[in-house]
């Protein structure tokens, strides 16, 4: 699935150079759009895919089913979690959080805290890099790059090409000129030529993927080619005895389960991990086997998507092994949907092997903050987001946690939807983008 | 020794005369009540599920344990056989991966012995069926060098059983093939004229076909030669085809197709799985495809298909995780769920699929064991 304004042929090295030269020259006409009226035809295209009756998000919907592999019910909590950042009141929030005045993007301001005047430039063209099967990720991505007037060349994970496709297809009916600044093709990692071609003619790129992945690109950028890359991290939950008991210990439960199940917990954001603080091994274990009752009702609300025979295959060797475990250990607990829907465990020494992204949570209970960063130190640069409840002390905890690498504490209910203007990964996400210019007459 | 250990023997010593449903599912329950009762682990797991030798209605429902369960925990039972059960003779151990910080499987074993009885007499069907000695090439370290390798073992117990003057055991566990050495022996066993059998495991034979192709040597071995492959490529940097595999071994040892034998196998099992196109040849007497074969399994080992979400068995003939029942374990646990997927065929066969590699979805987000083992 492609579009780029030209035919439906199989993506060649040729079409891929013809698209970026092609958006190139678009590049003057979308520096003349103020960044106002952008956000105000995106914003336009976003809102349809807040509402279920719109004939393009229902056409989106069931397309997305088909190819990232998730059930319908959690397509429309995730188009519906993506598009609520996609709205004009949001895009214009967005750029107001990443810019004092946003007309920096238009053209030189005053600088407010000097005699200089301030520019924020975007780039001639810009390739953005998806991969994966999470929905909307190559959307925000290109809404991004069309705030700050760059065109750009979106290569939408395989199982994320359904609705950029249909933004895209939205963006043409509101406003063909601004869609002209944008080209969707997909192309197999695989397929080296295609991706060198591309590299050859863009200015600026942004990476979605494994480290591996990620790490092959970067090393073929250009050093005068800024590259953002979002390499694959995880998410943790923190929860004190606060968190554990009674309407508090329901609350809990039940928003980590959102959590862990949004997304099928293939997100950055998805936990994978709780941190019990100081929790008694009796209030862990009822903790825990609330946390699955609450697992099983995500599961009713929103079945996971269908599970491939390799990745069964791990998680019942991991449940297996961790019910022999619990029948000689009394500290290790499981509980799971007699398929593959949820898995909860309380683990006291989390060996290597994992659930992988089935829906699946891993209870590790730590004596104090101490213990917990000594066990979180090795996995810092992979760290992304905590949800937090029940816990004293929020803000040396959230000292502690960015010193170890997280770039995001919020309440559990926050994980899965950060706002438009979170600090992606550490950074603006507009910012990322951008490159100052200071005029000094 | 008990009633039931020396039928389990007996068995072992004649493969030809098969088993009957009854008599399996009489050995299967004597063997798991000997394992529930002196496996404190597996009796723990069993009495946690309400699945013991008195509640089962079959030996189909004796809970099996999954082989990363060997990593993680002790599950010896020691044997009746033994004279100290409370110690296994040897341990065996699963190879390493490239990544190094996995754990690895250790399957303690209560008797040598056994475990010859075991493996033999299904070997000599599947690679000497005519029974009579020869020389035997090993492409693995020798068994005093790598103790803990269960085919090292295996083959040291062929060499014991059939074995020429001239077999030797060719590869060292850091050096890895020792090219040289395996051409010295090729170029006698040419010279003699007398067939022999060469035992290695995929990867040594990718490593000495390099090896080979950079020299520019090519053997033409006496006929009535074979060659036994196992293993596959875990934890490798290179994987080949198996049709590439033996398509390169029929043009560098002049060796036919329907001269190679699969043996699949796994430390966590004692008992081996061949492909019988030595034991049974085709009709036609032309070179048996190698896609399309299937392995055959020992009477004292039975396969269930299970399906990977429920763990429910599916009927005969479709594809789904494979769990083995394999009397030989019987000095650990005999029940054993894989992650190998594969399927049976009307005739018993298996048919394997192999590990399904990282077929889920991915997302944005890391999967914790990849960041994990990726750690020094």
């Amino acid at each position: 699935m492609t579009s780029d304004g030209a035919s439906h042929s199989p993506v060649s090295t040729a079409r891929v150079t013809g698209a970026v030269t092609r958006l190139a020259d678009t590049r003057i006409a979308l520096l003349g759009w103020p960044v106002a009226e952008i956000a105000d035809k995106l914003g336009r295209v976003g809102e349809r895919f807040s509402d279920p009756a719109d004939p393009l998000t229902r056409k989106t919907i069931e397309a997305v089913e088909a190819e990232a592999g998730l059930s319908i019910p959690m397509v429309r909590r995730i188009v519906s979690g993506m598009a609520r950042d996609w709205t004009r009141a949001r895009l214009r929030e967005l750029l107001a959080r990443e810019f004092l005045d946003p007309t920096v993007l238009d053209g030189f301001v005053p600088d407010p805290r000097g005699r200089r005047r301030l520019r924020a430039l975007g780039d001639p063209v810009a390739l953005h890099i998806g991969s994966g099967s999470v929905p909307g990720v190559s959307t925000t991505s290109m809404i991004r790059s069309l705030l700050v007037k760059t065109p750009v060349l979106i290569k939408p994970g395989g199982g994320d090409r359904a609705l950029i496709e249909a933004f895209r297809h939205g963006l043409e009916e509101e406003a063909p000129e601004l869609a002209a600044s944008t080209a969707v093709l997909y192309w197999r990692s695989a397929e080296q030529a295609v991706l060198d071609a591309a590299l050859l003619g863009v200015s600026r790129v942004v990476v979605y993927g494994s480290d591996a992945a990620a790490a092959k690109i970067r090393g073929k950028v250009p050093i005068t080619t800024p590259i953002t890359v979002y390499h694959h991290r995880f998410s943790i939950a923190v929860l004190g005895p606060d968190a554990m008991e009674g309407k508090e210990g329901e609350a809990a439960a039940a928003q980590l389960a959102w959590a862990v199940s949004t997304f099928d917990q293939r997100g950055c954001v998805s936990p994978h991990r709780v941190y019990v603080l100081g929790a008694e091994r009796e209030k862990l274990h009822a903790f825990g086997e609330g946390l699955a009752r609450a697992m099983a009702a995500e599961a009713a609300k929103a079945a996971p998507g269908p599970i491939a025979p390799g990745g069964a295959a791990r998680l019942q060797q991991y449940r297996a092994e961790l019910r022999m475990r619990a029948a000689v250990d009394p500290a290790v607990a499981i509980w799971s949907s007699p398929e593959a829907s949820w898995t909860v465990v309380v683990d006291p020494d989390p060996s290597s092997s994992s659930l992988g992204h089935t829906r699946g949570v891993v209870l590790v209970p730590v004596a104090d903050r101490s213990e917990m960063a000594s066990r979180l130190r090795t996995l810092g640069p992979h760290l992304q987001s905590a949800g937090i409840a029940g816990v004293g002390g929020a803000s040396s905890l959230a000292d502690e946690l960015s010193e170890l690498g997280v770039t995001r504490i919020v309440p559990l209910e926050e994980l899965p939807f950060p706002p438009a203007w979170w600090a992606h990964d550490g950074s603006g996400p507009l910012r990322a983008l951008i490159r100052w210019v200071e005029f000094e007459s | 020794m008990p009633e039931w250990l020396g039928r389990l023997r007996a068995h072992f010593r004649n493969p030809d005369q098969g088993m009957s449903p009854g008599e399996f599912e009489s050995l299967a329950r004597a063997v798991f009540e000997h394992q529930v009762g002196s496996n404190p682990a597996y009796g723990a797991y069993c009495r946690s599920l309400g699945l013991l030798p008195d509640t089962v209605a079959s030996w189909t429902e004796i809970p099996p344990v999954p082989a990363s369960a060997f990593k993680s925990l002790d599950l010896f039972s020691g044997t009746p056989l033994a004279t100290a059960v409370g110690e296994p003779e040897v341990v065996f151990e699963t190879s390493g991966t490239s990544r190094g910080r996995e754990l690895r499987g250790r399957h303690p074993v209560a008797s040598l012995e056994l475990y010859r009885e075991a493996s033999m007499p299904w070997f000599g069907r599947h690679l000497v069926p005519e029974d009579q000695p020869l020389t035997i090439l090993s492409l693995l370290p020798a068994p005093d060098v790598v103790p803990s390798s269960s085919l090292s073992r295996m083959a040291a117990f062929a060499v014991e059983a059939w074995g020429g003057p001239d077999s030797r055991f060719l590869a060292d566990p850091d050096a890895g093939v020792d090219g040289p050495a395996v051409r010295e022996s090729l170029d006698r066993a040419q010279v003699d004229g007398e067939p022999i059998l060469l035992v290695g495991t995929a990867f040594a034979w990718v490593h000495w076909l390099e090896w080979a192709q950079a020299e520019g040597y090519e053997a033409r071995l006496p006929e009535g030669s074979r060659l036994m492959e196992t293993g596959g490529f875990k934890g490798r940097s290179r994987v080949v085809p198996r049709v590439e595999l033996y398509r390169g071994l029929e043009a560098s040892l002049g060796l036919p197709l329907d001269r190679i034998v699969n043996e699949y196998g796994m430390t966590e099992l004692l008992s081996q799985l061949y492909e019988p196109v030595l034991a049974e040849p085709g009709p036609t007497g032309g070179a048996t495809p190698v896609e399309g074969r299937s392995h055959r399994a020992p009477p004292w080992l039975e396969i269930q298909v299970l399906a990977p979400e429920t763990l429910d068995p599916l009927p005969q003939g479709e594809v789904g995780l494979l769990s083995f029942m394999d009397l030989a374990n019987v000095g650990s646990v005999s029940a054993v769920l894989t992650e190998d997927l594969g399927r049976v065929d009307a005739q018993g066969g298996l048919h394997l699929q192999g590990r399904a590699p990282g077929a889920e979805p991915r997302g944005c987000s890391l999967a914790l064991e990849g960041m994990l083992e990726a750690q020094p």
